[in-house]
């Protein structure tokens, strides 16, 4: 169940959902009440005007659902037989159990006490829905490094981080003041205040080697979030062209092309219009393709390739 | 549109009786009783089996009886409360509270939906959640799980699974396995299974299925390996043959994480790596252009000679 459900069944759903949540939730606004079932509230008035006709045989006022909704807070009386929320389906539990484990993976081994409430409501839910324990997940990225992150976040604290620089592959010590997480493709980012380069930086979570916290208060001026300008990012993108000579599935994903291949992918040979933030990063992928691509343009990358190549042969003659 | 809304009606009505009933109901009763059944017996008839149909794809269960021995042929019908309400049994506080944080994980993610209608679950129950005394979290799950539900589904009935998936050359080749655990690893989804045509374990990757994932007939004796480790196997590549690589101090940290060994050659080190794939080393080794030569096998050394050459000849 659930995204292939028509219109009529999704919302006598939502009937049968709306009844408990309102006995438990009693003066909810309709405004809160449409946010929380993610609907407009058109359609939620909509919804308490149908429910308002349903209740017992017989379909006397003292069988029928008694619901007030005037003043635009909702009030429910004699919820009847679905007082008490239905039950979990399986995709419903799944969702639990995998956030469950998430969390489990999240919180210190020291928290006993929630470690060991964690695992007992695993075993519900193993139990009870069926839904089986050999569905695991592990975090691409370290609790060790989140953690504190997110506490130097909040509490407006800079810490010193070692990086790994995949471009240009290199390990460095920097002093930081953390603003934001931001979740983009698959991946976590840091938008920081770099206090080495005096600039904001944007880092990938998962290539944080270590962290230590620095007891300095930093002074908001200079990190206020307006400075981050994600557009003046974007224009620094150096478009490049490649040509494909044989499609893999490594290419594909190297070079983010999933939207040329779609399921009668062929092999041919293709040009391609690209992007990238770093001159760094086109050469090394275009290098680490072996030779399934060539890089057309720009001619200074294609010169600087042809270097790098040319003084490789030479390392391995 | 005021038809739908006298089904929708009618589905909340029948829902209602049928959970209120403590015998069953007879399909004349229902008829009599609850409101929105009309027309000619045919049609009520084939309402009616629609009507069960829909709960049913609700994930309502509804239960078939007869109240009297007697007349065996008079089939009766309720809903069992029991299957039909949320019951976890007694939960505190602090576990809604936990709960609520699970289901928060997925937010923009594969169960999103699901998620979200697990959490008006929660609130419905009316325990408060407790402010939770927790070390900050940052939960959040990756986005490409598509087809986890059937998946996992498949996993807790060892059902067989066959889907199309696409091969290095980018051909697609269909598989038919039996899953057994699924996990997530560096922002992928995986599902290791053991793959049909010649029982071995093999772990697939979710966004390299193509098309639909299907789910079949139950292997009632099937058994998952007991000594699997999903961790160890996504991060760790396990191989007795060994390429050697001589990477700069400092440089190269995506090798030095593959390294089996690693011997200090002064502005060097010598690092053995397990091959698993020739393709990927020489990728490896390319990317990190001259902070990396490769030593060994001689086999390697070569590919990445050719590929250099041509290389060269493309863009010079």
């Amino acid at each position: 169940m659930s995204k292939d459900l028509s219109a009529p069944l999704l919302r006598t759903a939502r009937l049968l959902d709306l009844v408990p949540y309102l006995n438990s939730n009693q003066g909810i606004s309709v405004q809160d009440l449409a946010k929380d079932f993610g609907v407009s509230t058109a359609q939620i008035n909509s919804d308490l005007t149908t429910l308002w006709m349903c209740g017992l045989p017989g379909y006397t006022p003292l069988e029928l659902m008694d619901l007030e909704f005037e003043s635009g807070y909702v009030t429910i009386r004699n919820a009847l037989t679905l007082s008490k929320p239905r039950n979990i389906s399986f995709d419903e539990g799944l969702a639990l159990m995998l956030g469950l484990e998430l969390l489990q993976q999240q919180i210190p081994l020291e928290r006993k006490d929630l470690q060991t409430k964690i695992e007992l409501l695993k075993d519900r839910f193993a139990n009870q829905i069926g839904v089986p324990r050999a569905v695991t997940v592990s975090l691409a990225i370290n609790p060790a490094i989140i953690s504190p992150l997110i506490e130097a976040i909040n509490a407006s604290k800079d810490v010193e981080i070692r990086y790994h620089s995949l471009y240009s592959d290199e390990i460095s010590v920097r002093k930081i003041a953390p603003l934001a997480i931001i979740e983009e493709d698959e991946n976590s980012y840091l938008r920081a205040y770099c206090r080495n380069a005096k600039a904001l930086r944007v880092f990938r979570v998962d290539r944080i080697l270590s962290l230590s916290e620095l007891d300095v208060e930093l002074n908001g001026a200079d990190t206020s979030m307006d400075l981050i300008d994600t557009d003046d990012i974007e224009s620094e993108k150096i478009p490049y062209t490649i040509k494909i000579k044989q499609p893999t599935r490594d290419l594909v994903e190297r070079f983010n092309l999933d939207h040329l291949f779609g399921e009668n992918s062929k092999s041919q040979e293709l040009t391609v219009e690209l992007s990238s933030f770093s001159r760094e990063w086109i050469q090394r992928a275009v290098l680490a393709t072996g030779s399934d691509v060539e890089l057309l343009s720009p001619p200074e990358l294609r010169k600087e390739i042809a270097n790098r190549a040319q003084l490789l042969l030479e390392r391995y003659a | 549109m005021h038809t739908v809304s006298r089904k929708i009606e009618r589905l909340v009505n029948l829902t209602i009786a049928l959970l209120a009933t403590k015998r069953f109901l007879t399909k004349s009763e229902i008829f009599r009783t609850v409101e929105g059944y009309e027309g000619t017996p045919e049609t009520k008839e084939r309402m009616f089996e629609r009507d069960k149909d829909d709960l049913r794809t609700l994930g309502i269960e509804i239960s078939v009886g007869s109240f009297d021995p007697v007349f065996q042929d008079e089939a009766g019908y309720r809903i069992n409360s029991d299957t039909y309400q949320l019951n976890l049994g007694l939960l505190s506080p602090l576990d809604l509270s936990l709960l609520s944080l699970a289901a928060q994980c997925w937010q923009g993610a594969a169960l999103d939906q699901a998620a979200h209608r697990v959490l008006r679950k929660l609130r419905s129950i009316g325990i408060p959640a407790n402010e939770l005394d927790i070390p900050a979290i940052h939960s959040k799950l990756s986005t490409s799980g598509r087809d986890i539900e059937i998946i996992s589904s498949a996993i807790s009935e060892s059902s067989l699974l066959s889907f199309d998936y696409i091969s290095k050359d980018l051909g697609s080749h269909n598989r038919t396995v039996i899953p057994f655990a699924l996990a997530t690893h560096l922002g992928f989804w995986y599902v290791a299974s053991v793959d049909q045509k010649n029982q071995e374990v093999r772990i697939f990757r979710l966004d390299r299925m193509i098309g639909h994932v299907e789910k079949s007939s139950p292997q009632k004796d099937f058994e998952a390996p007991k000594d699997f480790d999903f961790y160890q196997s996504l991060s760790k590549s396990q191989s007795n043959r060994m390429a050697v690589f001589d990477v700069q101090k400092g440089k190269g940290h995506l090798i030095r994480n593959l390294a089996a060994s690693s011997k200090d050659l002064g502005e060097w080190d010598r690092l053995e790596i397990p091959i698993v794939s020739m393709d990927n080393l020489r990728s490896l080794a390319l990317w990190h252009g001259d902070d990396v030569l490769v030593r060994a096998p001689e086999e390697l050394v070569e590919m990445i000679k050719t590929s250099l050459q041509e290389i060269l000849a493309d863009h010079e």
